[in-house]
């Protein structure tokens, strides 16, 4: 019974704001375009689903996000990689990746509607642009940080160049490189968001902002709840079970998840 | 002894109450730290100062101590643009144009010719010339 | 420790920190690690702060001299430059940069000032991160962009909704971060205070805020980082002064110069702001209470 209570304690900030809302809300009675009240919203939310427009902007939403997540994962790891392991590479990279990392994402928007104007492509690389430097700077970190100790066993062992790679630097740097893929996928979904509000029509941000033109708070409110709904499964459905399987069972500290 | 950056500090030497190994240890990063907040405030600040500071050669000397509203001809070294205009705008009733440089200002008080004239991109405030 | 035959993988596969300055810096081995010259640590701590921005301005010209790409396309490092030091003598660039860093400035002193101590307060609480860890993390996934759309509902395109955008974006990583600082304090530090009969206040004071003050720092980091997108955005979609308008009005006539040289200053602001103010912050804390960073 105690262990039930445990689980369910992350619902109760949840249902304590969920109160706050429905007394707040009787209480100020506040019009559409201050505040929407809790029905309304649950409403919305049915008629936006039932027209399909909800899946629709999803679609297009995690699409793009996808697409770029992939693109950045290979990119940022890859090149991690190999400026992890190479001196040179590292020096022309790293000093680049740096002042990148300051100016990444939403920043390279004009630019990118000047290259790509106004659609998908402009977001896609915006988004790979949020996503890839974090990725990279951490691979980078993950696959120095790598103890020269378990270089030297295998090689003591008979390993080659290869295994050493295979064998030590992958799995040893996995664990920063998991940490970037988290803070890229936040950075992403947020360079996805800033991205559509400012120049898309369609998807989850474009949703959400063309409410504004009709003072849809509603709309607004019901768009922010899937995203952040979006985002949390994100975060607890696949990174903490990929981190479970490999990091924690490999016996290494995770970086990213603390125990209770 | 020496601390990790290579300078000798003694054990017991202090700056007050914290220990003086402490202090010597982590005064760098506190240095960095402050050159890079006063870095922040030069790029925030500066500019306005260097406008204040030759306010003098802005202003013509027969506004300089105005009593009341006046009308002035703001000149610039180049075309103005929408800041421009807006921020002239802020401190006088926008009254036309005179030529690819000029901008008129009319109802300008003395306070606001005294912001005017700490504009740094401003070339000339002189009176208005009647038309 | 014994000096191992160094191989490629050997040379750069030493603990690093986050490249910054006086980190692992490529020094070829067998320079000593003590006793530098504080004069060669220096000059070399400057060397590193602007390697990024030489090596930006190399590569920059490489790949548009290389690729022969047209100034539509992307202009030169010294275009970009004669574009910035032109809109330094319009006196736009000052006004707009010094909007944007007040914007941040009050956003973030704000986010501290509320953030940290409700971040205390519920990292005291038993089970406190089980319990607010998700909702936490509801509305970091929800990030302060997407409340962009109804704070313009709300307060119009005025530099409030920005400033009301900055605060919130950056107060979730802090307080996130201070409720984590606390939870991983061990309690033998709290029960010894209480044991000399500290009260709550004491408490507070000697074990709670200095031993979350490592996480707080992390957080307070993450927290510009975001915060400073925010204001980007927030800029762009109001039109407000600012360096995130700056770089999109100039998209509207296609003057990539004046985007690029927007970009630089943006990316150059938030590396001072990143790297030399907080950056040292943080590693004065960690340097005094040795907390690994979450």
């Amino acid at each position: 019974m105690a262990r039930l209570g445990l689980r369910l304690l992350p619902v109760v900030p949840f249902l304590g704001l969920l109160v706050v809302w429905v007394v707040g809300w009787a209480v100020a009675r506040p019009t559409l375009a201050t505040f929407p009240s809790v029905s309304q919203v649950v409403q919305t939310l049915g008629d936006l689903i039932e027209s399909g427009e909800l899946g629709r902007n999803i679609a297009a939403s995690m699409g793009r996000w996808g697409i770029a997540l992939v693109t950045a994962t290979i990119t940022g790891v890859g090149l991690g990689l190999l400026a992890g392991l190479s001196g040179v590479i590292a020096k022309i990279l790293e000093p680049l990746a740096i002042f990148f990392t300051a100016m990444s994402g939403i920043i390279w928007l004009p630019l990118a509607i000047v290259w790509f104007g106004l659609g998908t492509t402009m977001i896609v690389f915006v988004i790979w642009n949020a996503m890839f430097f974090v990725i990279f700077s951490n691979t980078l970190l993950g696959v120095r940080s790598v103890p020269g100790l378990w270089e030297d066993a295998i090689r003591t062992l008979g390993g080659n160049r290869r295994q050493v790679v295979s064998q030590v630097v992958l799995p040893g740097a996995f664990p920063h490189v998991l940490a970037g893929m988290r803070a890229g996928l936040g950075f992403g979904w947020r360079a996805l968001l800033a991205a559509e509000i400012i120049g898309a029509t369609a998807g989850l941000g474009a949703m959400i902002f063309n409410a504004t033109d009709f003072l849809r708070s509603d709309i607004i409110l019901a768009g922010n709840l899937v995203i952040g709904t979006i985002g949390l499964i994100i975060d607890l459905a696949i990174l903490v079970p990929i981190e479970r399987r490999t990091i924690e069972r490999w016996g290494m500290v995770s970086v990213t998840r603390r125990r209770m | 002894m020496t601390n990790g950056s290579g300078r000798w500090t003694s054990r017991f030497g202090g700056f007050g109450r914290i220990g003086g190994q402490r202090l010597r240890a982590s005064r760098r990063p506190l240095l960095q730290m402050m050159s890079g907040v006063l870095l922040l405030l030069a790029i925030a600040w500066g500019p306005g100062l260097y406008g204040r500071l030759t306010a003098g050669e802005r202003l013509d000397p027969n506004l300089a101590h105005t009593a009341g509203p006046v009308n002035v001809e703001v000149t610039m070294g180049f075309t103005p643009q929408g800041f421009h205009l807006q921020a002239l705008q802020q401190q006088g009733v926008f009254a036309g144009r005179i030529g690819e440089h000029t901008v008129r200002l009319f109802n300008v008080s003395p306070a606001s010719l005294r912001t005017l004239s700490g504009m740094y991109w401003i070339s000339s405030i002189r009176p208005a010339q009647p038309r | 420790m014994v000096k191992a035959p160094t191989t490629r993988i050997m040379r750069t596969t030493r603990p690093a920190r986050v490249p910054g300055p006086g980190g692992a810096d490529g020094l070829p081995p067998g320079l000593p690690v003590a006793g530098h010259r504080p004069l060669r640590a220096s000059a070399r701590r400057a060397a590193t702060f602007a390697a990024p921005l030489i090596a930006l301005v190399v590569v920059w010209a490489g790949v548009k001299s290389l690729f022969g790409l047209s100034d539509d396309v992307l202009v030169s490092p010294a275009a970009t430059a004669r574009s910035a030091a032109e809109l330094v003598r319009l006196g736009i660039l000052p006004a707009y940069v010094s909007a944007s860093l007040w914007r941040i400035t009050l956003g973030a002193v704000l986010a501290t000032v509320i953030g940290v101590p409700i971040g205390l307060a519920l990292g005291v609480t038993r089970y406190g991160a089980r319990m607010f860890e998700p909702f936490l993390r509801f509305f970091q996934a929800i990030s302060g962009i997407a409340w962009l759309p109804l704070a313009v509902v709300w307060f119009g395109f005025t530099n409030t909704t920005i400033q009301v955008v900055i605060l919130y974006t950056a107060m979730v990583p802090i307080v996130f971060n201070t409720l984590i600082g606390v939870q991983l304090i061990p309690d033998i530090y709290k029960q010894s205070i209480q044991t000399m009969g500290g009260g709550r206040l004491r408490l507070i004071r000697d074990v709670y805020f200095p031993g979350a003050l490592p996480s707080i720092v992390v957080g307070l980091r993450l927290g510009i980082g975001y915060g400073w997108r925010a204001l980007i955005a927030g800029e762009i979609l109001t039109g407000l002064p600012g360096v995130g308008t700056l770089i999109f009005e100039a998209r509207k006539f296609h003057q990539i110069d004046q985007i690029l040289a927007g970009m630089v200053v943006i990316g150059v602001l938030y590396l001072i702001v990143d790297r030399m103010v907080l950056a040292p912050v943080e590693r004065l804390t960690v340097q005094r209470w040795g907390v690994v960073r979450a």
